[in-house]
């Protein structure tokens, strides 16, 4: 346990040390300042402190619909794009050199001629890089969960189901870069293999989500897209289509279920951050859905369920395990790469 | 406590690819000397560090370290090692890699014990204060000696220390091995500076091609060279020569060798000298350098090899 304290220590140390990481803890900083100082007022909505206002008859002072304005702003937008995008790729560049630089001659010896285990070493190692993204998530969070209870009164916990979930999705793409960088000792192709299997997973998640609205959802409404001309006509409602959809959706399925899952990563972070106890009357409503749209319309019943069973198509826990299946699975070949080597 | 710090039997370690870096390799270390190892570029010393060390896993071996077979673990807890080439982290200060390599062995040192370390290595006075990246080598390699000492270890093993350190600093650091030694610590030398270790070593051990040529205490391995060298002013007349030669001296241009630590023989060619009115420079009892009985190991192992017998 000391010597687990001692390399997280070490990775603090090493972490404080990059330029990189106190940039991307002020750019941190400043993105949840920025968000902080949105505020409500009777006329509307209000940036930067009262700098900018935009007069709103829905989003002002006092009404639900602000309030899950800002929770869908930050679970929307800031999540998904800023802590869910950039930051793991900027954890990535700052973590990127820590176990190329750990493995090699000279630097490796002191460590492995020590008492701890081979294990141990590469775990102490690992969990240090996480802490990079929890450093920069933590002081995130914290602002907006001080912003939300001081503008609205909602002490909202549930706000924090972002830090771990945001590491969670880092550890996925980090493992892969591990794994290359052990191998083969070099930060770049580590760097550009996380990269690519990262795109590569999401283009999957994206395809497989896209595959089943035209094999199920879609003819679950009632619909038929038509191939040859273009756009659709409304049929009777069936359970699937009966075209190429269906076996290519099955595939994508299969592929999907090995891969790491980021995206529904961020769908479990939208899902698990609420308002209030209730849900909120705005939730499952896309943002542009939020601003373009009257989102006090109901759409159909039967729709909404369509959209339920498409939302609930993967288990969460059968996601989130399968994902950190497939970490275990990187991660552990890595470490037993890292175990088995004459360094 | 065993009575000897390293005792390995058939080490043998083939890398992927069949390359043989040791080929059974047998040696002892008693507790309590300084010990060096020695060997051309590629003679294995590295390798063979490394396995006591845990670093390289070998393919074969026998034998104890400090008591324990090699590779237990708990063991390197009383084992400090610099190896070749150090590269501490570069965002640590020198005080720093100390702690860092206390923590790792799992040790905690407070300051006034870090400050004997960096006194011992003469690192006291602020330089343990920056980063090591703003050190000398010299400097890295003296932190490198302290963080290997910080876990007051029973065996110490050092992997070309002096590399890159100043000439003071290296004969700051033989003190510190000799301290080292006069406290029953064990110190395992591997480097090819071989005028230092001969100043340095109790015993040694010669590598050439992954198996030990020579091994043994210094002063045993180079016992058969004594020999004492007579030099004289002028030549000698033939006669005197030849008599002396007779005797199985070897007489050359200015001087003559007896082989062998025994003096009576030299009383008796002194004696003849004087007889024949020849002026004695002087007298001295030598024996063979680390460096020639280095080279004359290595050149007997190559002719042994091309031999096909081996030793």
């Amino acid at each position: 346990m000391r010597v687990l304290g001692v390399l997280l220590l070490d990775s603090f140390r090493m972490l404080r040390a990059k330029r990189l990481f106190w940039i991307v803890l002020i750019l941190s900083v400043l993105i949840g300042l920025v968000y902080a100082s949105i505020g409500f007022d009777g006329a509307g909505v209000s940036v930067l402190f009262g700098l900018i206002a935009f007069e709103s008859e829905l989003f002002r002072m006092g009404t639900e619909a602000s309030k899950e304005l800002y929770l869908l702003l930050f679970t929307n937008v800031i999540v998904p794009y800023w802590l869910g995008l950039f930051s793991i790729v900027l954890g990535l560049i700052s973590c990127a050199s820590i176990f190329p630089e750990f493995i090699q001659k000279g630097s490796i010896d002191l460590a492995l001629s020590k008492p701890p285990a081979r294990v141990t070493l590469f775990l102490g190692k690992y969990l240090g890089s996480l802490l990079f993204v929890l450093m920069q998530v933590l002081p995130f969070t914290l602002i907006v969960y001080m912003s939300l209870g001081l503008r609205f009164g909602d002490w909202n916990m549930s706000l924090f189901w972002a830090v771990p979930l945001v590491v969670l999705s880092f550890s996925f793409v980090y493992a892969v870069h591990v794994l290359i960088s052990v191998w083969s000792g070099s930060t770049i192709l580590g760097l550009f293999a996380a990269l690519l299997v990262w795109g590569g997973s999401v283009l999957v998640e994206w395809a497989e989500e896209i595959t089943y609205d035209i094999a199920y959802s879609i003819p679950q409404i009632g619909y038929e897209l038509d191939w040859k001309e273009g756009g659709h006509e409304e049929v009777e409602p069936r359970e699937s289509s009966e075209d190429f959809m269906v076996p290519l959706h099955g595939v994508l399925d299969s592929t999907r279920l090995a891969l790491p899952k980021t995206r529904a990563v961020g769908a479990q972070m939208r899902s698990l951050i609420v308002v209030n106890e209730s849900g909120g009357g705005l939730a499952g409503k896309s943002l542009l859905a939020l601003l373009f749209e009257d989102p006090l319309e109901e759409a159909p019943a039967y729709h909404a369920e369509v959209e339920r069973k498409a939302d609930q198509r993967h288990g969460v826990w059968k996601d989130l395990g399968s994902s950190l299946l497939y970490e275990l699975a990187v991660a552990g070949l890595a470490l037993v790469i890292f175990v088995r080597r004459d360094f | 406590m065993a009575e000897y710090a390293v005792d390995i039997a058939g080490v043998e370690k083939t890398y992927r690819g069949g390359v043989r870096a040791l080929q059974g390799i047998s040696l002892r270390v008693p507790e309590g000397s300084i010990f060096g190892l020695l060997g051309p570029n590629g003679a294995g010393k590295s390798t063979l560090v490394k396995i006591l060390t845990t670093i390289i896993r070998p393919t074969r071996c026998g034998g104890s370290l400090l008591g324990s077979p090699v590779g237990h673990k708990p063991t390197l807890r009383k084992v400090g090692y610099l190896p070749e080439h150090a590269r501490f982290p570069a965002y640590l200060t020198g005080r720093q890699v100390i702690g860092y390599s206390a923590g790792l062995a799992g040790f905690r040192v407070n300051a006034t014990e870090v400050d004997g370390l960096l006194e011992l290595v003469g690192m006291a006075g602020g330089a343990e204060k920056r980063t090591i990246k703003t050190y000398s080598k010299g400097m890295v390699q003296r932190i490198g000696l302290a963080q290997a000492l910080v876990n007051s270890p029973r065996l110490v093993i050092l992997d070309e220390p002096t590399d890159g350190v100043d000439p003071e600093g290296r004969y700051h650091m033989r003190r510190i091995l000799q301290k080292l030694r006069s406290d029953g610590v064990t110190v395992f030398v591997n480097s090819h500076l071989l005028g230092e270790l001969e100043t340095l070593c109790d015993s040694i051990a010669i590598l050439k091609e992954g198996e030990v040529v020579r091994q043994g205490a210094l002063s045993d391995l180079t016992s058969g060279s004594l020999r004492f060298e007579v030099v004289f002013e002028g030549g000698l007349p033939d006669e005197v020569a030849s008599q002396i030669r007779s005797y199985g001296h070897s007489v050359g241009e200015g001087g003559i060798t007896i082989h062998g630590g025994d003096p009576s023989p030299l009383q008796e060619v002194l004696d003849v000298l004087r007889a024949a009115g020849v002026v004695i420079l002087e007298v001295s009892k030598s024996r063979q350098s680390l460096e020639e009985l280095f080279m004359e190991s290595i050149v007997e192992a190559k002719g042994s090899r091309e031999g096909g017998g081996r030793i």
